[in-house]
C-alpha cells in the first residue's frame, strides 16, 4: 500500500502510481486540514502529482529522495 | 493605440477572413491552384503585418502556417482534411490573438507555447520529422532565453538539450508517467513543471488527464534523448541550445504593457475571497456569498471573461473554501487555456463609400442654405408682417428642411448600411466543420449575400444565423442511411437566402432534412407544462410547430453539444424580436423545414402602435401587433382572476395594462373595451388599453443608467408635439 491514509495523515512510502490518485483526492476533499507526509516517497506518479498541485496544500514532511526533493518540492511549495 | 496598430488590427481581420475562405475552398478542390495562391498571400501579407510589431510568436505561427502551404504549391505535400484542420485551428488562433490584441495590446502570455504547438501540428499533418529549425534558438524554445539567471546557472556556458515535453492528456491511459519519464533524463540541469491552465477546484479535477506540461535541459546529447522520449515523439521536442556564461549580457524580457487594468481587477476578486472568510453566523455568511457571486460575476464580465464564469459557476456550488480557492485562481488572472474573449462582438471599423460621404455632405450644404431663411423671417415677424404671410413663410421654410432632413436620414441610414455577406461569411466554415463531425454531408447554397441591411440589425442576426444553420445540420438534416432509404440525395441542401421585402430584410434559412414533427411538439410543451393537453390539442399545425420558441423546449429528442439544450430556439427569437423582427417556421414533415427571419432594414427608426392608458402614451412595435378590436364586455370570460376573449375562434388570455402596469383601475363608464392583439411569439395575448393612438415613427432612446435595469420598458421616444412616449416590452411585463 504506497499511500496510507491515516486518521488525518497520508503517508507516501515507496512508489505510489497512478491507482492512488483518485483516492488521494477523494481523501483531501473529506478530510479537513490534511497533513502529507512524503518522507518515505520514492516516485511520485504525475496524476498524484497534479492531484497535490490542485489541492495547494502544504507538505508537511518533504520527501527524502533526491529527484523528488530537487525538482518537484519547489513546485508544490509555491503553491 | 496608435493609429497603425489600429490599422493593423482592421487589416489582418480581413487576411484571416480571405485566407479562410480561399482554405475552404482549397479544401473541396485541393487541385485549386488559385486558392493556394491567394491563401498563401493572405498568410504572407500577415507575417509582414507581424513582423511590424514585437509579436514575435504571432510571426513564427504564421509562417509556419506559410510554410507547409509552400509545401503544399510546391506538390512536396498533400492538402489533406488533416491539414486543412490545422490550417483553420492556426487561422482560428489568430483570429483570437487579434480581437485579444486589439482589446489589450498583448498577446496570451501562452502564445509561445500556442503557436509551437501550431508549428509541431502542421509538421505532424505534413508527415516531416517533429525537427524544430537550426539557428539560433529553435523555434518554441523561448523559454530557454527567458529562464532565470538562477536557474540556468548549472548549465551556463554548455551547449545543452533543451526539452519541451507536452504529454498528451490521455497519456496515462497509455501507461506513461511523464514525471517518471523525466526522472530519467540523465545529466538533469533543470526542470520547470508547468500546469497548462489554472487548476479547477479539487472536486472538479480529472486526476486521470494529465494537464502538467514539463520544460528541462540536460546535459547529455540529443540523440540519447531522442532514444529515451522514443515512445512520445509527438508529444516532446529536442532542440540543441548554447546557454551563454552569466557574463554575457541577456536583456531582461520586457514586461507586457497592459497588466494595470487586470490588476485592479485582480485586487477586487482577492478581496472578495476575502470576505468569504471572514467569520460570521449562517445567515451572514449566505448573504455575503451570493454578492460576492454577483460581484464576481460582475467583474468576470466588465473584463471580457465571460467563458470563466462556468468555473465560478461549478465552484458556487461547492463548500465555500473551494469557492474561495476558485477566486483566488480567477485573481490569478485569465486561465493560460481560454483566451479572454471580449465580452460582445468586436467591433470593426466601418468602410465607407466617398460617394455616400459626398451625399452626405452636400445635404448639409443644402441645410446651411435653408436655415438661412428663418433669422429673416424673425425680422419680418419683428417688423409687424401679417400673420398670414408669415405663417406661409415658416411653412414654406419648414417644408425645404423638412425635406433636406428626410434626405439626411435617408443618407446617414446608407452610410450604415452593409451587405449581408458580412453574416454569411462564417456559415461556410460552420458548415464545414460541423458536417464533418456529425458524418452528414451536406451542400450550403448562399445567395442574396448582396442585399444590404444596417449594421446594427447584422450584428445582431449573426448569432441567431449561426444557431439556426447549425440547427438544421444537427436536427433537421437526417443521417446519409436514412436519407438513402428516404429516397433524397444522400447529400443534403441548406439553404440560405435573404431579400429585400417591403421595408425590411429577410433572411430565410431552410433545410430538405426531416422537418420537425409537430405532433411530438405538443407532447413536449404539454410535458413541460407550458399548456393541458387540451389546449394543445387545440392548436393548428403551424401554431403547434411555433411552440418550438418558447424558452426550455427542444425539437430532438437527443440533447447534443452542438445545438445547446433547447434554449436555443428561444434565444434566436428573443434576438430578433429585440431588434424589432420576428421569426416564422414552417416543416413538411419528411420535406425540410424553413425558418424565416424577418428584420427592419433599420433600428434607428422604429414603428410603434401607440396606445394611451391612464393619461400617459405607451407604445408597442407594429410587428408584434396582429390587430386592434373593440370588444364588449358581455364577449370577455372570466375564470376566477384570468380573463379570456374570443378571437377568430380561437380562446386568447386578455390582460389588462393598467394591471400589468400597477396603476388605478379604470372607472369609467365605457361600452366595450378596446383591446389591442398581440403576438408573442406564436403566443397570443390580448390586451385591454383605454385608447388606440395613432402609429408613430420614432427614434426609440434605450432606458440607460439606473432605468436600464427596468426591462419591461424597451425605450423612449419624443413624439412630434413634444409629448414623451414609453415603448413597452411586453414579454417583460408579463
Amino acid at each position: 500500500m504506497p499511500i496510507r491514509f491515516e486518521d488525518r495523515t497520508a503517508r507516501f512510502e515507496g512508489a505510489c502510481t497512478v491507482e492512488e490518485a483518485i483516492p488521494l483526492a477523494e481523501w483531501l476533499c473529506a478530510v479537513e486540514a490534511p497533513r502529507l507526509d512524503l518522507g518515505g516517497c520514492t516516485a511520485l506518479h504525475t496524476a498524484l502529482l497534479q492531484v497535490l498541485l490542485a489541492d495547494g496544500k502544504p507538505v508537511a514532511v518533504p520527501p527524502e529522495d533526491a529527484f523528488l526533493k530537487g525538482w518537484v518540492m519547489p513546485v508544490l511549495g509555491k503553491r | 493605440m496608435s493609429a497603425l496598430f489600429e490599422q493593423f488590427v482592421l487589416e489582418s481581420r480581413e487576411l484571416l477572413e480571405a485566407a479562410g475562405a480561399a482554405l475552404l475552398r482549397l479544401e473541396r478542390d485541393p487541385a485549386d491552384k488559385a486558392a493556394v495562391n491567394d491563401l498563401f498571400r493572405a498568410l504572407h501579407t500577415l507575417k509582414g503585418a507581424t513582423g511590424l510589431f514585437d509579436m514575435a510568436p504571432f510571426t513564427r505561427m504564421v509562417h509556419a502556417g506559410e510554410d507547409a502551404l509552400m509545401a503544399v504549391r510546391d506538390g512536396r505535400a498533400a492538402m489533406t482534411g488533416d491539414l486543412a484542420d490545422r490550417l483553420l485551428e492556426l487561422l482560428d488562433t489568430s483570429a483570437a490573438w487579434v480581437d485579444g490584441l486589439e482589446l489589450s495590446q498583448s498577446l496570451p502570455d501562452d502564445a509561445d507555447a500556442r503557436a509551437r504547438a501550431q508549428e509541431v501540428g502542421l509538421r505532424a499533418a505534413l508527415g516531416g520529422p517533429a525537427e524544430a529549425a537550426d539557428g539560433g534558438t529553435p523555434a518554441g524554445f523561448a523559454w530557454v532565453d527567458e529562464l532565470p539567471e538562477a536557474d540556468r546557472a548549472k548549465a551556463a556556458g554548455r551547449t545543452v538539450t533543451a526539452i519541451a515535453y507536452d504529454p498528451a492528456e490521455d497519456c496515462f491511459f497509455a501507461g506513461d508517467d511523464p514525471l517518471d519519464l523525466c526522472r530519467r533524463i540523465p545529466d538533469l540541469l533543470l526542470l520547470r513543471i508547468e500546469s497548462a491552465g489554472a487548476w479547477p477546484p479539487l472536486t472538479d479535477l480529472d486526476p486521470y488527464r494529465c494537464a502538467l506540461r514539463f520544460r528541462a535541459l540536460s546535459g547529455a546529447p540529443k540523440d540519447e534523448l531522442t532514444r529515451l522520449f522514443r515512445g512520445v515523439p509527438d508529444q516532446v521536442a529536442l532542440a540543441t541550445v548554447a546557454i551563454p556564461s552569466p557574463t554575457a549580457e541577456t536583456a531582461p524580457p520586457a514586461a507586457p504593457a497592459s497588466l494595470a487594468p487586470a490588476s485592479l481587477a485582480t485586487a477586487l476578486l482577492r478581496e472578495q475571497a476575502r470576505i468569504l472568510g471572514l467569520p460570521g453566523s449562517d445567515e451572514e455568511t449566505a448573504s455575503r456569498r451570493a454578492a460576492v457571486l454577483r460581484a464576481a460575476r460582475n467583474i468576470l464580465a466588465a473584463e471580457g471573461r465571460n467563458t470563466e464564469g462556468a468555473a465560478l459557476d461549478r465552484a458556487a456550488e461547492g463548500p465555500t473554501p473551494a469557492l474561495i480557492r476558485c477566486l483566488e485562481s480567477l485573481a490569478d488572472g485569465p486561465a493560460a487555456a481560454t483566451p479572454a474573449i471580449p465580452a460582445g462582438p468586436a467591433r470593426r471599423g466601418l468602410r465607407v463609400d466617398a460617394e455616400r460621404m459626398d451625399r452626405l455632405m452636400a445635404l448639409v450644404a443644402e441645410l446651411v442654405v435653408a436655415k438661412g431663411s428663418l433669422p429673416y423671417l424673425a425680422r419680418e415677424a419683428q417688423e409687424g408682417r401679417s400673420a398670414d404671410a408669415l405663417a406661409q413663410g415658416i411653412k414654406e421654410a419648414h417644408g425645404r428642411i423638412d425635406s433636406i432632413v428626410g434626405d439626411l436620414q435617408d443618407a446617414v441610414l446608407r452610410l450604415r448600411l452593409l451587405p449581408l455577406s458580412r453574416v454569411f461569411d462564417p456559415l461556410p466554415r460552420l458548415v464545414r466543420d460541423t458536417a464533418r463531425r456529425l458524418g452528414k454531408p451536406v451542400e450550403l447554397h448562399l445567395s442574396g449575400g448582396e442585399t444590404e441591411a444596417d449594421k446594427d440589425i447584422l450584428d445582431i442576426l449573426g448569432e441567431p444565423l449561426l444557431h439556426l444553420v447549425r440547427n438544421a445540420l444537427d436536427h433537421g438534416v437526417e443521417p446519409p442511411e436514412r436519407r438513402r432509404a428516404a429516397g433524397k440525395p444522400e447529400v443534403a441542401a441548406i439553404r440560405v437566402q435573404a431579400f429585400q421585402d417591403s421595408g425590411g430584410v429577410v433572411v430565410e434559412v431552410s433545410d430538405d432534412g426531416a422537418g420537425i414533427d409537430a405532433e411530438a411538439v405538443r407532447r413536449k410543451a404539454v410535458a413541460a407544462g407550458a399548456l393541458t393537453a387540451e389546449q394543445a390539442a387545440a392548436l393548428t399545425e403551424s401554431e403547434a410547430l411555433r411552440l418550438i420558441f418558447l424558452p426550455g423546449l427542444s425539437t430532438s429528442a437527443t440533447v447534443s453539444d452542438l445545438s445547446g439544450r433547447g434554449v436555443g430556439m428561444d434565444a434566436v427569437r428573443g434576438a430578433v424580436e429585440q431588434a424589432g423582427g420576428r421569426v416564422e417556421v414552417a416543416s413538411t414533415p419528411g420535406v425540410g423545414t424553413r425558418f424565416r427571419l424577418v428584420l427592419p432594414l433599420t433600428m434607428m427608426v422604429t414603428r410603434l402602435v401607440t396606445v394611451e392608458t391612464a393619461g400617459a402614451l405607451y407604445g408597442f412595435p407594429v410587428t408584434l401587433v396582429t390587430g386592434m378590436q373593440r370588444v364588449p364586455h358581455g364577449a370577455i370570460r372570466r375564470m376566477k382572476h384570468a380573463e379570456s376573449v374570443v378571437v377568430q375562434d380561437a380562446v386568447v388570455p386578455l390582460l389588462r395594462l393598467r394591471r400589468l402596469l400597477n396603476l388605478p383601475e379604470d372607472e369609467r363608464e365605457r361600452r366595450g373595451e378596446a383591446v389591442l392583439l398581440v403576438d408573442l411569439g406564436g403566443q397570443p395575448v390580448a390586451l385591454v388599453v383605454d385608447a388606440f393612438r395613432e402609429r408613430a415613427e420614432v427614434v426609440l432612446k434605450p432606458m440607460t443608467g439606473l432605468l436600464a435595469r427596468l426591462r419591461g420598458y424597451a425605450g423612449t421616444a419624443v413624439l412630434g408635439d413634444g409629448r414623451l412616449l414609453l415603448a413597452l416590452n411586453l414579454r417583460e411585463l408579463l
